[in-house]
């Protein structure tokens, strides 16, 4: 059996301009981060600018990268700050609806959990995040709170209340449809 | 415990993910830093020997174009060696005026106006070249060609960089540098309603579409941006395969924008980039620079200038293709212009800074225009 090189060992090499090690760790967050920076900003290719953008300041700054610390968590610090910064942007340039992608951006996935993502592209931005962090890349509310420099506190209210909103839409939908 | 609404998010935004471009990949991957040299005794006195004779033999042969062979381009050597020229810009028939800006000094010559090497930050002449705009540092300065002088229409926050005016031709889009940010400005041709546009964007000249319509630039963060100054919209575009242009340029006629960077080439369409072409002047050791010039041609095809070459591309059913490979020239293309009957007006920065119109199929000299002192770096050409 093959053993899997750690992420700590690929970053010492593709610091040493190892594009292996690099292309590794490209493949290995590449999904990841390209999800959540899909559910953030909505738009698949934003989400492709936004991944790449990230990768390749990630792999840029590998020299200041702080071994001890996981490159996942690192890496999709950058991927939220991007997106966010990317949605502002735009958000002062013109109206978000009048950049919506003309077909849905969960168009692989069925009915049911499209419409649920649809209504996560609906929740304010802080609640969002948060939503993506934690169920889309599995972080704990600790972990988001220090990635996202926040109290954990901070983190469970606002996922408590993205679930609330979410629970509140797919109700509202439910009536709707009844 | 999660909750199935939890359950569900999971499953949801953990669904399988596209597959990576490989233009991101490789972007990554050139991302990386370059590793810290190893010293290892006689190696590197070794590989510097090679490169020595490498270097040398470069040397003679390209002190011998005729022995020259250059390999993925098209070689284009004068038929005659450049002869001196004027030193006062010529403006080619079939325009109104022309100007350029090369070093910090420019070159403009329209109706009764002949500018010769005034010190300048930006210069762009109106449509049928009746006034030239100027960036005079801080300034932003109308030049008036039919003699009677000059206006200053802003006194702005920071230096002119770029200038854009509209075909209208009431606005005038222009670039100021403040502080570490370019701001993008909009102003009418005759200085009333000063208003930024977008307070961080790169040092790219703005373009308008033919209609005045819609004006595109790139932002700080390297997207295109087109504004739709009729509905006040304004659309971000990803950067796809091209990353940050360094020339944009809407065509003639119709929305098409091009685009250019050291990738390569793209048509923007109303979806954003596509159609990516990287052939383009790889330049010496595989290092291209960012293109310094990009010009239509017709409405189908437009030409670009990068390292030491100009490349054609054209769109044709719907997607882009090469129609010339990169033909060297001998000086570096570092601005373009297009002119009726299938010429160019290329700026060549070398030994000195000269402007030459040529066919623009072969690249063959039809005339100097401009012979002056030495210049360098990217020298944006305006003619109407």
């Amino acid at each position: 059996m093959v053993r899997r090189a750690s992420d700590a060992t690929l970053v010492r090499k593709a610091r040493n301009g190892s594009r292996e090690a690099a292309g590794e760790l490209f493949g290995r967050y590449w999904p990841g981060a390209w999800r959540a920076a899909l559910v953030l900003t909505g738009r698949r290719e934003m989400a492709d600018d936004v991944a790449q953008d990230a990768f390749e300041r990630a792999f840029a700054a590998l020299s200041r990268f702080d071994e001890s610390r996981p490159f996942g968590a690192w890496l999709h610090r950058i991927v939220v700050n991007r997106a966010l910064d990317l949605m502002r942007r735009e958000r002062r340039l013109v109206g978000l609806d009048q950049v919506a992608e003309p077909e849905s951006p969960w168009r692989d996935l069925d009915a049911e959990d499209r419409e649920l993502l649809d209504a996560v592209a609906t929740l304010r931005e802080q609640r969002r995040t948060v939503v993506v962090l934690r169920y889309g890349l599995g972080y704990s509310p600790t972990e988001i709170g220090e990635l996202l420099e926040l109290p954990t506190g901070t983190v469970n209210s606002r996922l408590a209340r993205a679930l609330e909103d979410l629970r509140r839409i797919r109700e509202e939908a439910d009536a709707h449809r009844a | 415990m999660p909750t199935e609404l939890e359950q569900q998010l999971e499953r949801a935004l953990r669904a399988p993910a596209a597959a990576p471009p490989d233009a991101a990949r490789r972007a990554a991957l050139d991302a990386l830093p370059v590793p810290p040299r190893r010293r290892r005794g006689r190696v590197p006195m070794v590989i510097a020997l090679g490169m020595a004779i490498l270097l040398a033999s470069a040397v003679t042969l390209y002190a011998s174009p005729d022995a020259r062979q250059v390999i993925g381009l098209d070689t284009y050597t004068p038929k005659h060696p450049f002869k001196p020229g004027p030193k006062r810009l010529q403006v080619p028939s079939g325009a109104s005026g022309v100007a350029v800006l090369a070093a910090g000094r420019m070159w403009a010559t329209a109706h009764a106006v002949s500018i010769n090497g005034a010190k300048a930050t930006a210069v762009e002449l109106s449509p049928n070249a009746l006034n030239i705009a100027v960036g005079r540092g801080r300034d932003l300065v109308a030049v008036h060609t039919n003699g009677s002088g000059e206006r200053v229409l802003r006194r702005t926050e920071g230096r002119v960089v770029a200038i854009s005016w509209a075909p209208n031709p009431i606005a005038i889009a222009y670039v100021v540098k403040a502080g570490s940010h370019y701001r993008l400005h909009l102003i009418e041709g005759d200085g009333d309603h000063d208003r930024v546009i977008d307070p961080s964007v790169a040092p790219v000249r703005p373009t308008w579409r033919w209609d005045n319509g819609e004006l595109a630039y790139v932002s700080s963060t390297g997207h295109v941006v087109i504004r739709d100054l009729t509905h006040a919209r304004a659309q971000v575009l990803p950067r796809g395969c091209l990353g940050a242009p360094s020339q944009i340029a809407f065509a003639p006629t119709g929305s098409e924008l091009a685009a250019a960077s050291g990738n390569g080439a793209a048509i923007v369409g109303a979806g954003g980039l596509r159609h990516c072409q990287s052939v383009m002047n790889p330049g010496f050791f595989g290092i291209a620079g960012p293109p310094a010039g990009l010009v239509w041609l017709s409405p189908t095809t437009f030409a670009v200038a990068q390292m030491r070459s100009v490349a054609q591309f054209r769109e044709s059913g719907g997607s882009l293709r090469v129609l010339r490979r990169p033909q060297e020239m001998r000086g570096n293309p570092v601005g373009l212009a297009a002119l009726p009957g299938n010429r160019l007006v290329i700026a060549l920065a070398g030994h000195r800074l000269r402007m030459i119109e040529v066919d623009a199929n072969t690249l063959h000299i039809r005339r100097v225009l401009l012979d002056a002192p030495p210049a360098d770096g990217a020298a944006p050409v305006s003619l109407r």
